[in-house]
């Protein structure tokens, strides 16, 4: 499919347009965090503490004095990082066993799908924690964790593209001149099968976005005094009753984050859908 | 039926060992030893009760004697004793808070669907007016919202400024001196929060899958018959689509119990109840390892046996399955 196209598709759809159209803005926030934030994320205004939004501070301060609206541009940085490495992670391995398995056929198949099926009996969360519990919470360890427990999806895709693929006329042809199996499946397959996989990885960043603020927000994420709206979130738990500013704002940023990603996704879902 | 369920539990057997090898797998190949939660921190431990421990919960055998010993032991569902201060065998611990999770999950996983599949349902009957457009932007909101932040939000609101519902734990402090009916009511009253969050997620998923299902059978050409017939279209749609389009659903329900046990980490550890959910997030916290692996079996093997549940609700419920399922 031409560029042209499916861009004018992608646009026609109004909803998948103002996802983007945020996703844009939330990269910009992200990479301008220090011109933007009006105040250092870290710095404590003792005499300040716990005040409700004002001009001075937009909205608000928390428990150790600390500027909100700072900490919530700050933590739109490891946000983006995470949902992105874990979700590279998630798609490298899940290219990478999805081809085999769906390549190769046979023993090599089998062996692929019944590990991948395995993973799936897991209760996600269950498995993260396990894992997280015997390393440092850290936010690489978070990264590595999500896309280690999250490939299994994509795997299965990529493995369906390739079954269907793989017998179809124009590879029996590159097969006949001679192409050789990793040609064959990195320029003649691979490329077949990146849209639903491009689909899958766009909502796969607003999944690890979410598992990384509910892992922050468990305290076996990202540790404090990191600014990331999970760890803010927690902070703003013992307040709620009080400050309910300290809760609402990250829960907010999370939620349009994550909405945007999902829009986005669906958007490009329906945009590349041949049948359509 | 029952040579099908049979043979569907015994096809269990090799997927409940394969559950038992990676949950063995990734409490080892981590760096940290499992008795280094009790020695680590503790001056008064010396190099020779760290040997005796280690010999004492098999640490000085192979990697593959480990986990021959460890399996022997699991088979008989005896995954050791915690690590906790009480040092009570894990199974026992797990048994005590399972009713509370299996409560809980139950029953949203019943709200769920009894919300969802009518407004699935009148969603695609309605395809493209004002109640599926609004029905679709907000469970896009659901389906971003995290499930912590609602149930802060939720404890603010109806807890703290309606004083309406307990904001934490499964009773109140009186409740040993209620009569039965307010033993229930105290109950209830604990649970509809949590109930309420972990609902949210799901029935987002549920009602789209709903939706998008009664679209494809709406198309098709049995229902242009039906209505060739004469019959009202109310009949068309509940007599005729609805049961076809309810059948997938099963499948998207046993889809969902891994989540759904997951979490109820979240949940419980927010409302403070009871439940595996918690104990798991404790055990987590506290580096308790036979307790994690222990969690981690029983949480794939509920999934599991939401699985089967889904499968054979399937067989039964798909005339085309069920003749020569339950032959």
């Amino acid at each position: 499919m031409n560029l042209k196209l499916f861009l004018t598709r992608f646009a026609a759809q109004r909803l998948a347009l103002i996802g983007a159209i945020l996703v844009i803005l939330m990269f910009m926030v992200s990479a301008a965090a220090g011109r933007l934030a009006p105040y250092d994320p870290n710095h404590p205004e003792p005499r300040n503490r716990l005040s409700p939004p004002s001009s001075g501070h937009i909205l608000g301060t928390d428990a150790l004095g600390r500027d909100v609206l700072s900490r919530l541009i700050w933590g739109s940085q490891v946000s983006l990082k995470v949902g992105f490495v874990a979700v590279g992670l998630t798609t490298t391995i899940g290219l990478l066993l999805g081809t085999a398995a769906g390549y190769y056929g046979g023993m090599v198949d089998d062996l692929i799908m019944i590990f991948c099926d395995l993973m799936l009996c897991f209760p996600s969360m269950f498995l993260i924690l396990a894992v997280i519990a015997m390393l440092e919470p850290s936010i690489w360890n978070v990264m590595i964790v999500i896309g280690l427990t999250s490939w299994m999806g994509v795997a299965r895709l990529v493995r369906a593209e390739f079954i269907t693929l793989k017998n179809q006329d124009f590879t029996l042809a590159a097969r006949a001149l001679g192409a050789s199996d990793l040609r064959l499946i990195l320029y003649h397959l691979l490329p077949n099968a990146l849209a639903p996989v491009l689909v899958s990885a766009t909502l796969g960043v607003a999944g690890a976005i979410l598992l990384e603020s509910s892992l922050s927000f468990l305290g076996l994420g990202v540790q404090p005094p990191t600014a990331t709206w999970g760890v803010m979130l927690a902070d703003g738990k013992d307040y709620i009753d009080r400050a309910w500013w300290l809760s609402f704002y990250p829960g907010l940023a999370i939620l349009i984050t994550v909405l945007s990603y999902n829009l986005v996704g669906e958007g490009l879902r329906d945009a590349l859908d041949p049948r359509n | 039926m029952l040579k099908y369920t049979f043979k569907r539990i015994l096809m269990m057997a090799p997927t409940l060992l394969g559950i038992t090898l990676i949950s063995f797998v990734v409490i080892h190949l981590a760096p940290g030893e499992p008795t280094g939660a009790i020695t680590d921190l503790n001056p008064n431990v010396s190099l020779e009760t760290k040997e005796r421990l280690r010999t004492l919960y098999g640490l000085d055998k192979s990697i593959y004697e480990q986990y021959y010993n460890w399996l022997t032991k699991v088979v008989r569902l005896d995954f050791g004793h915690s690590f906790a201060s009480d040092r009570r065998p894990v199974i026992d611990k797990i048994w005590e808070k399972l009713p509370v999770t299996l409560i809980l999950n139950v029953a949203s996983l019943a709200i769920i669907l009894i919300i969802s599949i009518p407004i699935g349902l009148i969603s695609a009957v309605r395809a493209g007016g004002l109640f599926d457009r609004l029905t679709t932007v907000l469970f896009f909101i659901g389906f971003a919202a995290p499930s912590f932040w609602l149930a802060l939000l939720a404890m603010r609101y109806f807890g703290v400024e309606l004083n309406l519902l307990p904001i934490s734990g499964l009773t109140s402090l009186n409740y040993s001196e209620l009569g039965r009916g307010g033993k229930i009511i105290d109950l209830v009253r604990h649970l509809l929060m949590p109930l309420i969050i972990s609902t949210l997620g799901g029935f987002a998923s549920l009602s789209r899958y709903m939706r998008s299902n009664m679209l494809e059978i709406i198309r098709q050409d049995y229902l242009t018959t039906a209505r060739a017939k004469g019959l009202p279209e109310c009949t068309v749609i509940i007599r005729h689509a609805l049961p076809n389009a309810l059948i997938p659903v099963i499948t998207i329900l046993g889809l969902s119990v891994p989540t759904l046990i997951g979490g109820s980490i979240i949940v419980e550890s927010i409302y403070a109840l009871p439940g595996l959910g918690q104990l798991f997030y404790m055990a987590v916290m506290g580096r308790d390892y036979p307790m994690i692996m222990g969690s981690l079996v029983i949480g794939a093997i509920l999934t599991l046996l939401g699985n089967l549940l889904a499968d054979l609700g399937y067989a039964w419920a798909d005339p085309r399955l069920r003749d020569t399922a339950f032959k």
